[in-house]
């Protein structure tokens, strides 16, 4: 289980509060059947990783390792053979007699789960363990850790603001906002029916795009109206959102990921857009165009892109007081469109989010 | 080529001119700090090995005499024994109880900004003031013994400064009051040093209280501990102004240190030789124990 979500929402508390090393206010904590709420973390049978790693500087490797069973009155002779069993798993054999600073980064956070493996607990607590890594040191890390989770088949809770991380090493996901629970579920599954504009706003790299639109109807069906064309909605995009019928007349805001916009006339409904700028990523390239339209500003839409970087969401503002909107589409890398080039984009229709603007939740049922 | 060459020279002279700033910038300090601590100390040690009075224009030598005398029997040994007692006495209590209130004032209770300035102030105030003050409490008509008696515990009064059984232990409460403020904040200096994750990463792991102190705490306090100790005992060794201020090394030399001693011997009874070859003693057996002890805690510190 990954709890992702930007800084300040609360998955470091929540995962404290797990731990025993933060007071609930209410509610229940259960380790299997056991209701922990009033035991000390050391007896909730649950190994942490810490963010910094929270190695103890003057003692040894072996010690580090060992302290947890020291802690338990563990016997020499199994505390020896745990730590070195454990020490091998992790690469650490040769550093046993070491200290703390003498080693590298990505040796310190495996000594951090070295201290944490050798309990044997019941499950793993990590809080951003790969946080104090550097880029390329933090991808090898992360399949270690998923690997080694997998062989040792303990349930691990993983905190990070790293969406990758998340998508990358949960079974299941859990995307929080302002202490609040927004979704929880196996990464795709968050990713293709995100249950809220924020939660859809902040998975996926690059994000989604958004734009306001006013739903329309007439004797052929229901479209979606914006500032010189419009869209016309699929009988399955409709049949699958009941709800839709309420929003008549009403603005809402649309959503399609990068990837399920086609370029070029495919035979759908499509919008006409301007090329404004083009990526060349190697594999594929980014496309962004841009329509009139009015952009999509809510305190979540601004937090996720906030959380991607802060010029993303002046960038945001400025798009909505211009009244034009860009959307990005992922395409093929040979792609021969120029900027400044007029396209027709052509949204995927199945794949087509719709949210209500007030609440932000998705238009399903 | 010698245009090179000269160049070259230019530069030496320039870069050992730079080097030499910082010496000269120094030099004066150097000077002051010599000419008004270190040379009058060394000069008067010199005046160990005379039976100068002080006042006479002429001294004349006598050799190790006044050593042979503060080692003999009618000599200074007894000041010499009660020096290293109240050094001891402080040296543990005040680091135990500093350690102590360190510990319990940290954080959680509500008052401990107030509680920690209220330990800290006994260091704060004049040593000799708050000892007249101490040497009021303990007379017989004093608080102290008022006190015994509103609780019926008349048989325990005593006249504290005055009597040889506990006029020293009176000393070594007041010092051990009035440094332990002091040993308080530096431990709570080495405890804001200890990372905050370590007590989540111990009460994780499951260790108890004591092991927590013993394998955690204490092991990462280890400068502070050198700091505090250190200073604890350079100040145990050298107690004067409460020594004066309490009982003024009475009754009967119980409670003489090598400190008192000295200030007797060279100012009130004309014995500057005397006296001068005393306050060699003293700074010896002050540096030669400092060090140990210094060499002993920081090999504790380098395993950190």
């Amino acid at each position: 289980m990954v709890f992702v979500g930007p800084s300040g929402c609360g998955k470091t508390t929540a995962l404290r509060m797990v731990a025993g090393l933060e007071d609930i206010t209410e509610g229940t904590i259960r380790v299997g059947d056991k209701i922990v709420n009033g035991i000390d973390p050391g007896e909730r049978d649950m190994a942490m990783v810490f963010q910094n790693y929270a190695l103890y500087p003057h003692m040894s490797i072996f010690e580090n390792i060992a302290f947890p069973l020291r802690a338990r009155h563990t016997s020499k002779s199994e505390v020896r053979s745990r730590v070195e069993r454990t020490a091998a798993l992790l690469g650490l054999t040769e550093y046993l007699k070491r200290k703390p600073r003498t080693l590298s980064g990505g040796q310190r956070q495996r000594v951090a789960m070295g201290r944490a493996i050798v309990r044997e607990p019941q499950a793993f607590l990590m809080d951003e363990p790969l946080s104090n890594l550097d880029a390329k040191l933090r991808v090898q890390m992360r399949s270690e850790i998923s690997n080694l989770q997998r062989d040792l088949g303990v349930t691990t809770i993983y905190v990070t603001h790293d969406q990758v991380e998340a998508m990358t090493m949960g079974t299941r996901i859990a995307i929080m906002r302002k202490g609040v629970l927004q979704q929880q579920g196996p990464p795709q599954q968050v990713y293709a029916e995100p249950a809220n504009i924020f939660v859809a706003a902040f998975i996926g790299s690059p994000g989604m795009n958004f734009l306001q639109a006013t739903l329309g109807r007439d004797e052929s069906g229901f479209e979606l109206r914006l500032p010189g064309q419009t869209l016309r909605l699929s009988d399955a995009v409709v049949s699958a959102r009941p709800a839709l019928a309420a929003y008549v007349d009403r603005e809402l805001a649309m959503g399609i990921r990068p990837e399920s916009l086609a370029l070029g006339p495919t035979g759908g409904p499509s919008l006409r857009a301007t090329v404004s700028r083009i990526e060349v990523l190697g594999a594929e390239s980014l496309i962004y165009v841009t329509l009139a339209g009015q952009a999509v500003v809510s305190d979540e839409m601004i937090e996720a892109a906030v959380d991607v970087d802060a010029t993303a969401a002046s960038t945001l503002k400025q798009e909505a007081e211009q009244c034009q909107v860009t959307l990005i589409v992922r395409s093929e890398p040979d792609t021969d469109v120029r900027v400044g080039d007029q396209v027709n984009i052509t949204p995927i229709q199945h794949r087509l989010h719709l949210f209500d603007l007030e609440s932000g939740a998705a238009v399903t049922s | 080529m010698s245009v090179q060459r000269s160049s070259s020279r230019l530069n030496r002279s320039r870069r050992i001119q730079v080097r030499h700033v910082p010496w000269l910038i120094a030099i004066p300090g150097i000077v002051l700090m010599l000419g008004l601590r270190f040379l009058p100390a060394v000069f008067s040690a010199g005046y160990a090995f005379t039976d100068w009075n002080g006042l006479s224009p002429r001294a004349s030598s006598v050799g190790l005499d006044n050593f042979a005398q503060i080692f003999s029997p009618s000599g200074a040994l007894g000041s010499l024994g009660n020096t290293l007692v109240l050094a001891a006495i402080l040296l543990v209590v005040s680091n135990a109880a500093g350690l102590g209130l360190a510990l319990l004032l940290r954080k959680g209770l509500k008052a401990r900004n107030l509680l920690r300035a209220m330990f800290f102030i006994p260091f704060a105030l004049s040593h000799l003031a708050t000892g007249y003050i101490w040497q009021f409490i303990f007379s017989y008509k004093g608080p102290l013994n008022q006190i015994l008696d509103s609780l019926g515990l008349s048989s325990w009064k005593h006249t504290w400064t005055g009597d040889p059984k506990w006029a020293l232990y009176t000393i070594a409460l007041v010092i051990c009051w009035q440094y332990t403020g002091l040993t308080m904040i530096i431990y709570l200096a080495g405890l804001e040093g200890i990372p905050e994750e370590l007590d989540d990463a111990v009460a994780v792991d499951g260790a108890s209280k004591w092991m927590k102190f013993r394998r955690v705490t204490l092991p990462l306090l280890a400068p502070a501990v050198t700091v505090a100790c250190t200073l604890t005992l350079i100040w145990g060794l050298g107690a004067f102004d409460q020594v004066i201020a309490l009982t003024g090394g009475g009754p009967a030399g119980a409670t003489e240190t090598l400190a008192t001693l000295v200030w007797k011997n060279t100012f009130l009874y004309g014995k500057y030789g005397y006296g001068s070859a005393l306050a060699l003693v003293l700074a010896l057996i002050v540096t030669c124990l400092a060090v140990l002890q210094m060499t002993l805690l920081r090999s504790r510190e380098e395993q950190l």
